[in-house]
């Protein structure tokens, strides 16, 4: 479960990126995080302007997956949610701590961005995770505009296929970018594609 | 995964979404899976691009089912008890304790990327940072398919199957760390595929990374971006067993 770990891109695009995954250890405090996991859900609605709930919002998945949970009466014991700037997080990451959430917060995005946001709420880093990049036969990899899209779905369910795809119907104006977000977010079941950030860089790619 | 002969319209629109390029378009103006490319992620079913639902699932026998469970993004795995490939490793460490002070962990996303892998090609970097004397983490599925965790080998039978990506886990003292790096350079030179490496270390009271210094001393790339567990987690359970 490394899939929000070696996201690419630009410093200045990376800033509009974050994922902050919340999870119980099995067998030592997940005996209670269904209720804690849907209230900090609701807080994210909140804090992220999504509620009261839009009817195209990004909270479908998220609101689809808790209610299959709910029917099958299985456990719930993680969620993960994407922001696309470090205040709201900020935001975010001081309810948790002021909510005495009890579970495992980890928070994936620039280092700088997310220590400095920490530092306000009065917390430490506990345990970090470096990306020391892709070793191997690179020369395999595709161009780095595609790898800054297909990262955000760290299971790469996102091809490259579908992004030169996608981007080639927005520049000849048969989607726009945020539509070409959307079909590609639809495909990351994780929920931890930010869409947000997809539409600007297919704006950009569309450019160039 | 097979498409249905008979319901394609051979439209092409699934090609794009196949993370193998196992789709191909046939002289029969048909599209069809290729059996041997074919991750069984059923990214392609998920996806529900076909309007003529012309994905069909087939039954998966072991080791092709491996294919399954490590490609597919929500199946749970029987050994980690969780979805997808890995484990909880840094993200419940400040309630398990998994990595302490001086330990350091790895996660070697073999195959991402996006370009997949065989297992043969997992094998040869699990020997050769088994060579380093580390600990494979137990409960990750793949150390599960280890015939010895001291060499990494994997069961013979496994080794032709091929997997969208997955995790060799692992954790060494800090001060073998910069070895396993340059292990993990030098076999990537030898493989057919990619790699991603995470590197895991606890943090000091004050929240330092004593491994950001050896990194910056010792020239060793790292993402601006990565991972951070901020300290928030308690076990709860053993109270609320005892009634407190």
């Amino acid at each position: 479960m490394t899939h929000t770990l070696h996201r690419c891109g630009s410093i200045d695009s990376l800033s509009k990126d974050y994922v902050v995954l919340i999870m119980a250890a099995r067998g030592i405090n997940d005996a209670k995080a269904r209720s804690k996991l849907i209230s900090a859900y609701q807080e994210y609605l909140i804090i992220t302007r999504h509620w009261p709930l839009r009817p195209r919002g990004p909270w479908r998945l998220v609101l689809s997956v808790l209610h299959r949970i709910a029917r099958r009466g299985a456990p719930l014991y993680m969620l993960q949610f994407v922001f696309d700037n470090a205040e709201d997080l900020t935001t975010y990451l001081r309810f948790l701590k002021e909510n005495n959430i009890g579970l495992s917060v980890t928070v994936s995005g620039l280092f700088d961005k997310v220590n400095a946001g920490l530092e306000q709420i009065g917390l430490v880093p506990h345990t970090v995770q470096f990306s020391l990049g892709v070793f191997g036969k690179t020369e395999r990899l595709p161009d780095q505009g595609v790898l800054d899209l297909t990262t955000m779905c760290g299971h790469h369910i996102i091809t490259s296929g579908l992004v030169l795809k996608l981007t080639n119907d927005v520049v000849k104006n048969r989607l726009t970018p945020e539509k070409a977000a959307r079909i590609m977010s639809k495909q990351c079941t994780c929920g931890v594609f930010n869409e947000a950030r997809a539409s600007e860089l297919l704006k950009a790619g569309a450019h160039r | 995964m097979r498409i249905n002969q008979r319901k394609c319209i051979g439209c092409r629109l699934c090609v794009p979404y196949c993370p193998g390029l196992a789709i191909k378009y046939t002289s029969d103006s048909k599209c069809v899976v290729d059996e041997d490319r074919c991750f069984e992620c059923y990214a392609c079913l998920r996806s529900k691009i076909c309007s003529e639902e012309a994905f069909e699932t087939t039954p998966l026998e072991w080791p092709r089912e491996l294919r399954h469970l490590f490609s597919s993004v929500v199946t749970q795995h029987e050994v980690s008890k969780i979805a997808g490939r890995g484990t909880e490793e840094m993200k419940t460490n400040d309630v398990t304790d998994r990595f302490r002070v001086g330990d350091v962990g790895f996660t070697i996303d073999v195959g991402r990327p996006g370009i997949g892998t065989t297992l043969q090609e997992v094998e040869k970097i699990a020997m050769a940072v088994a060579k380093k004397g580390v600990e494979f983490e137990p409960v990750n599925p793949l150390t599960e398919l280890m015939v010895d965790v001291k060499t990494g080998k994997l069961r013979d039978d496994v080794k032709n199957e091929r997997v969208l990506s997955c995790i060799i886990e692992f954790k060494v003292n800090q001060n073998k760390a910069l070895e396993v790096i340059r292990a993990l350079e030098d076999v990537g030179k030898q493989v057919s595929t990619v790699f991603s490496v995470g590197c895991i270390c606890r943090a000091q009271a004050d929240g330092t990374i004593p491994m950001k210094k050896i990194f910056d001393d010792e020239g060793v790339f790292y993402r601006p971006n990565g991972k951070t567990n901020i300290g928030l987690g308690r076990p709860s359970n053993f109270s609320q067993e005892v009634g407190k």
